[in-house]
């Protein structure tokens, strides 16, 4: 991973691209890579359809290793969305082989010319770039088909779909999965409209003929991903709960903490929770011949994905996740596994993220648009999308702006992208996540867990709120380091309780490299990230403000406990301070 | 006295009423207790398994951390898990670290009631738990309140395509009427 590529797509006479050294990003991946490049490369006042933004594509510092876990990749751009800095991050095939293809990032910039979409071909002899108006507007499921015709199973691909094309602020960039289907998404932020702005269809990545990038120290790497690999078959949550279920078994625990949003975060429990549990998906999948323990890259030994298929045995979409089994679910009032998987398969044939649409349909049901638990309704508005109808535009924009459309008070986004599956009322830690993330709403970035790094464990006085705020800290720090590392966050639990099997993720890096890095340096690292990505945002416009909740959170109490968003305003403010 | 309904000759039954374990049924219990002694002598559940793989605990909704200190009283609904993902799921864990960020809905068994009354205790088994000791508890029938009778009947029609016989005390009663079922609470169980 020596080398960038950049592609002009509005250069005088079709696009132009270049390929060049690491430069001042030497030593960076995935996240830590996107974010110094916007923040570097990228006006913070740009508009993110404009020319000015650019869409940067990095796979993770160990992706195209044979470090297990190592298939993340990041996608980085300002967003359409939130106006802020964005790194959407999936899993898929992309990161292994774009990474064995010996790109550290590809940088998409400028803009084609309106009506003009191109397709991106890269393999071992070099990148060509060519109109693909034969893929017009196909959704993602159709265009994967046709490319299959063309160039075989066997290649790589990041597209968008119609939603993409249409520039529309919640859509996805799709990469096919180890079955070559679009299944794993870059999904928040609308990173799909950058990319349709930027008149790019598809990507096809074909690492025929390559190898797996080789370790400065072959031995220690092999003996550092050997205890690795070891400490994730362990642990129980890595090594049983998730393979067995998914993440979707997620479903029963929250529904119990009663922070489980229902009908547009008017509860936390949903009396349906049971009939869309990860239990009962992995028996459905099960008995009609889907698989509920399967890998979305290659490289993954948690196996949380699987593959739901209809009453027949015939594919439907992946396994939804728990997130979208909530958006499409409880959110919505639906209880229905099928039309929770229909949902999933049409945001990711359309290019949509699966949250955002969730709660857009929640906002729609609470307009009256639909009501709520209108498994037709539903399914129709997703439909729209693909339609491209005006109706389709408000709610394949997201949360916010269907709430802006529709007259609706309670939407629940915060610098304009929308909440994901648990409710800070019950939990408040998650909201202070929410509030202050760089990102917008969102439960991820502040997901890591390293207790070597954050020093806690019995340190934090429960009685004082500082606590979350604490926590909050150093969990988007440590999230920040290690989704520079490629690797799938699900490896925080087993770092969580077994300190060996963080030391080993370093001791890879560092045989890897050639590094000497330590707790400390992860930290810096993700120290680094954030505070390029709020010095961004600042300068985009963001300010204190915008690192809070909406205002119902503060006033509306949640059933079943009752309870309001209580961390102040002095407290969401003090998160960053380093 | 809790009537008893067979449901016989549905292969489908037994996994229908297992599936429901999710939703919570009842085991007796003294007002008072621990969740520990609840799960050890009312559930016949190993402590070794308890502080090995149930990681994760509600009562009432509220995780816990001490099963040695809460107790349960009329009305308690205790729900166990294995160690779950996410953020939020490391949040929820017995000690977690992260319990500070949930610190409001925490139950450190604060909750006093009368002591030493036969109570039923509505118990909810998830992921791991479901399936490790799922059918020890429906093997010689489990009760379940009114509504989730009700529901696991509709499904079984549903899955047989038509509606059939039930035995409820030794007494045939067709599935149809199952609305006419008031009992608060029946013991079900399958044969085949």
């Amino acid at each position: 991973m020596d080398k960038i590529l950049r592609i002009d797509m509005g250069a005088a006479g079709g696009p132009k691209m270049k390929v060049e050294d690491l430069g001042q990003y030497a030593g960076l991946g995935g996240r830590a890579l996107t974010s110094a490049m916007i923040a570097a490369e990228v006006e913070p006042t740009a508009n993110p359809l404009g020319a000015e933004n650019k869409l940067v594509i990095a796979p993770g510092l160990l992706s195209g290793t044979v470090a297990a876990m190592s298939g993340r990749i990041s996608v980085g751009c300002k967003s359409p969305l939130t106006g802020g800095i964005k790194e959407a991050n999936s899993g898929g095939q992309a990161a292994q082989v774009l990474a064995k293809l010996g790109y550290a990032a590809i940088v998409l910039e400028g803009l084609a010319p309106e009506g003009k979409l191109y397709k991106i071909l890269i393999n071992k002899d070099g990148v060509k770039i060519e109109p693909a108006d034969e893929y017009k507007m196909l959704p993602n499921y159709d265009l994967i088909d046709k490319i299959k015709g063309v160039y075989g199973d066997k290649v790589t691909c990041m597209s968008i779909g119609p939603a993409g094309e249409m520039k529309l602020s919640a859509s996805s960039i799709a990469i096919t999965d180890m079955e070559f289907r679009p299944t794993r998404h870059a999904g928040r932020g609308g990173v799909g409209a950058v990319m349709g702005a930027k008149g790019v269809k598809v990507i096809i990545m074909d690492d025929a003929g390559l190898k797996n990038r080789e370790p400065k120290d072959p031995e220690k790497f092999r003996e550092a991903n050997k205890k690795w690999v070891e400490g994730l078959r362990s642990h129980a949550v890595t090594g049983q709960a998730l393979p067995a279920y998914g993440t979707n078994v997620l479903v029963n625990i929250i529904n119990e903490s009663g922070g489980f949003p229902t009908r547009n975060f008017k509860t936390g429990q949903f009396e349906g929770a049971s009939a869309i549990s990860g239990e009962t998906f992995a028996d459905i999948e099960t008995k009609r011949g889907g698989n509920p323990t399967h890998g979305c890259h290659r490289g993954c030994v948690i196996q949380c994905s699987g593959t739901y298929v209809d009453k027949n045995g015939k594919f439907v979409s992946k396994q939804p996740e728990y997130e979208t089994t909530w958006a499409h679910g409880a959110n919505c009032g639906i209880d229905d596994p099928d039309t929770i998987a229909m949902l999933d398969f049409l945001d990711d044939n359309y290019g949509l993220d699966t949250i955002d649409m969730g709660a857009a349909i929640g906002i729609a049901m609470e307009a009256g648009i639909i009501k709520f638990g209108d498994k037709e309704g539903a399914i129709n508005l997703i439909k729209e999308i693909g339609k491209g109808t005006y109706l389709g535009k408000i709610i394949g924009s997201g949360a916010a702006i269907a709430a802006k459309v529709f007259g609706v008070e309670r939407a629940p986004v915060v610098k304009g992208q929308a909440m994901p599956a648990y409710d800070p009322r019950a939990i408040q830690g998650i909201g202070v996540t929410y509030a202050t993330s760089t990102m917008g709403a969102d439960h991820t970035a502040g997901y890591c867990i390293a207790t070597n790094i954050l020093k806690c464990g019995g340190f934090v006085d429960p009685l004082k709120s500082e606590g979350q705020i604490e926590l909050s800290r150093n969990l988007q720090i440590a999230t920040a380091a290690i989704d520079s590392t490629g690797m799938c966050l699900f490896i925080a639990f087993a770092i969580l309780d077994q300190p060996e099997t963080f030391q080993a993720l370093v001791d890879m890096l560092n045989a890897f490299y050639g590094l000497s890095l330590d707790a400390d340096g992860v930290a810096a690292l993700g120290k680094k990230v954030l505070s390029a990505e709020r010095d961004f945002n600042k300068k985009a416009g963001f300010t204190a403000a915008h690192d809070r909740l909406p205002r119902y959170f503060y006033t509306d109490k949640l059933p079943p406990h009752n309870k309001v968003f209580e961390v102040t305003d002095k407290e969401l403010d003090s998160v960053f301070n380093w | 006295m809790i009537k008893k309904i067979i449901i016989k000759n549905i292969p489908e039954a037994a996994d229908i009423i297992f599936y429901e374990l999710q939703g919570g049924f009842y085991i007796e219990a003294l007002s008072g207790t621990t969740i520990i002694s609840f799960l050890t002598e009312s559930c016949d559940i190993p402590e070794s398994y308890i502080i090995d793989k149930i990681k994760t605990i509600f009562h009432n909704g509220n995780p816990v951390d001490d099963i040695k200190t809460v107790k349960l009283y009329e009305d308690s609904v205790l729900a166990i898990s294995g160690a779950m993902p996410g953020i939020v799921g490391a949040m929820m864990r017995i000690g977690s670290p992260y319990a500070p960020m949930r610190e409001n809905i925490t139950d450190k068994g604060s909750r006093e009631g009368v002591i030493g009354k036969t109570i039923p205790v509505k118990l909810k088994l998830f992921n791991v738990i479901l399936s490790d000791y799922g059918k020890r508890f429906t093997e010689n029938g489990v009760i379940f309140e009114r509504e989730t009778i009700h529901r696991l009947i509709r499904k079984c029609e549903s899955a047989v395509g038509k509606k059939f016989l039930i035995n409820i005390d030794n007494t045939s009663f067709e599935s149809s009427n199952v609305e006419q079922l008031t009992d608060e609470k029946y013991l079900i169980s399958s044969a085949v």
